[in-house]
């Protein structure tokens, strides 16, 4: 109850920020943008809508995610409000966890209304809905998800600015990891191949999340692979934020 | 405080006068410049596709969306294309499954930059990287058939394209006649009417209208002079 508490507030926090719908319209903007842009282009129209469709939502989604994520602690300490908080009869774990949920519901409202526009334009061009369209959404809201316990971690210890260049890395080296594996494979000796396997493993794998081609072009999807996929996440989300809970248990206040 | 509210509105409307002044300036000069002076930035794939970290097919949209405005640009300027083929190759080379480059890009390259070898290229590394579909082997049938005229390379394609889910109906027909060695110029003249049908841009469907009439005026010379 505690956590649902929290988080409820956390929401409505959330969706009173002018930020968060000025990120909104832009993206809707983008997105019906699209339906000018292919009329310049020879071709390839619902591929080049679903493409910027699925850019924009992983884009703004990822903008929301850092810009809301990391003030989730750091607002807190600043307004003075965690102090009262703190007082009460409520875990730090539970705050943190009821923190994150938060903007979790928050990303999911503001990516279901993005999808709408997507899965709604995809319907108009092609005339058939696209599961694998809403897979690959699913799957961008999976990664916003755990760009977000990221953003959380950071503001646990961090200041904002210094949270969201953290976390902006890790989304740009997140993308690049496998490339990290391939790299040590190709040039390293013993110890740097070590380091690598170890960061590799450490930091998120978001290409693993990237299911964009084969719904912009209508290929088979692995049920298993997408299975393991949507595992790494959950568990990579599970253990930032029992990372972010650990931090805040041992932050001191006074 | 009055004086400095019409100050601030007054320097305002001037800034934009002065805007709109500048950029009328500058693209006066940009008007004077040679035309088709501009450049397709172009790097290497193997460097550029991991740097889109996972946005590689919105890449690939847009430089197919820039090499087709490029094309339009020197088809009414100097008919010169030298960043064609590198332009096409980068776009397919980021979205390896994204037809249309591959296909209206073999077009371009074929009739309007002259550089057939450039457009067999592309279109065989389609074909290498879609083995499913049967645009690419029926496109390059078809450079085979109208332009090489190597009747032994194009069965072979459309065979292949033949075999494949969703090819057209008249491709079997094309596949027995060519084994027939007879109605080349009826064969010539459906392919061209397909083209002209599906085209979906004016260049395209008036270099095909010519074609069909040339083929029915009665000269073999392909628009290569082959």
């Amino acid at each position: 109850m505690t956590v649902a508490a929290i988080a409820l507030n956390t929401f409505r926090e959330a969706v009173r920020d002018r930020i968060l719908y000025a990120i909104l319209i832009f993206a809707l903007v983008m997105l019906a943008g699209s339906t000018i842009l292919v009329t310049i282009s020879v071709g390839g129209e619902v591929k080049i809508i679903k493409d910027l469709g699925l850019a924009c939502i992983s884009i703004f989604g990822t903008l929301i995610a850092i810009f809301l994520g990391i003030g989730l602690v750091s607002k807190e300490i600043e307004r003075r409000t965690l102090y009262t908080i703190i007082t009460k009869p409520i875990h730090r774990y539970q705050f943190i966890l009821g923190k994150y949920l938060g903007l979790v519901l928050t990303l999911l409202v503001n990516v279901a209304v993005m999808a709408l526009g997507l899965l709604g334009l995809a319907y108009l061009w092609e005339g058939v809905s696209s599961v694998r369209l809403f897979l690959a959404v699913l799957f961008i809201f999976l990664e916003l998800m755990l760009v977000t316990a990221l953003a959380l971690l950071f503001s646990a210890f961090s200041s904002p600015t210094l949270s969201a260049i953290f976390t902006l890395s890790l989304f740009v080296a997140g993308h690049l990891s496998g490339d990290l594996r391939l790299f040590a494979a190709r040039f390293g000796g013993a110890v740097t191949k070590l380091s690598a396997e170890t960061l590799y493993f450490l930091l998120p794998n978001l290409s693993r999340l990237n299911f964009k081609d084969q719904a912009v072009h209508g290929f088979g999807v692995d049920g298993g692979s997408m299975g393991l996929s949507f595992l790494y996440a959950i568990f990579h989300i599970a253990a930032l934020v029992l990372a972010a809970m650990a931090i805040f248990e041992r932050r001191d206040f006074k | 405080m009055k004086q400095d509210g019409l100050t601030i509105p007054g320097l305002l409307v001037a800034s934009l006068v002065g805007l709109i002044l500048v950029a009328a300036l500058l693209d006066g000069r940009g008007a004077h410049a040679t035309p088709g002076e501009e450049r397709l930035f172009l790097p290497d794939a193997k460097y550029l596709k991991p740097m889109l970290i996972g946005f590689h097919g919105v890449a690939a949209d847009l430089l197919w969306i820039r090499t087709v405005q490029y094309v339009g640009t020197h088809v009414e300027t100097d008919r010169k294309f030298p960043q064609l083929a590198k332009a096409l190759n980068l776009a397919t080379s980021l979205d390896p499954h994204f037809l249309e480059p591959y296909r209206f890009g073999g077009l371009y390259l074929l009739y309007l930059a002259r550089q057939p070898q450039a457009a067999v290229s592309l279109l065989e590394k389609g074909a290498a990287a879609n083995p499913g579909r049967w645009e690419l082997p029926h496109d390059l049938g078809r450079y085979y058939y109208l332009e090489a005229h190597d009747y032994a390379r194009s069965r072979e394609w459309w065979e292949r394209a033949a075999t494949l889910p969703g090819r057209p109906d008249y491709l079997p027909r094309f596949v027995a006649r060519l084994y027939a060695e007879t109605d080349h110029r009826e064969t010539a003249l459906e392919l061209w009417s397909e083209i002209y049908r599906t085209a979906q841009n004016d260049s395209v469907r008036s270099l095909a209208l010519q074609e069909i009439e040339r083929l029915k005026a009665g000269s073999s010379e392909g628009p290569l002079g082959l």
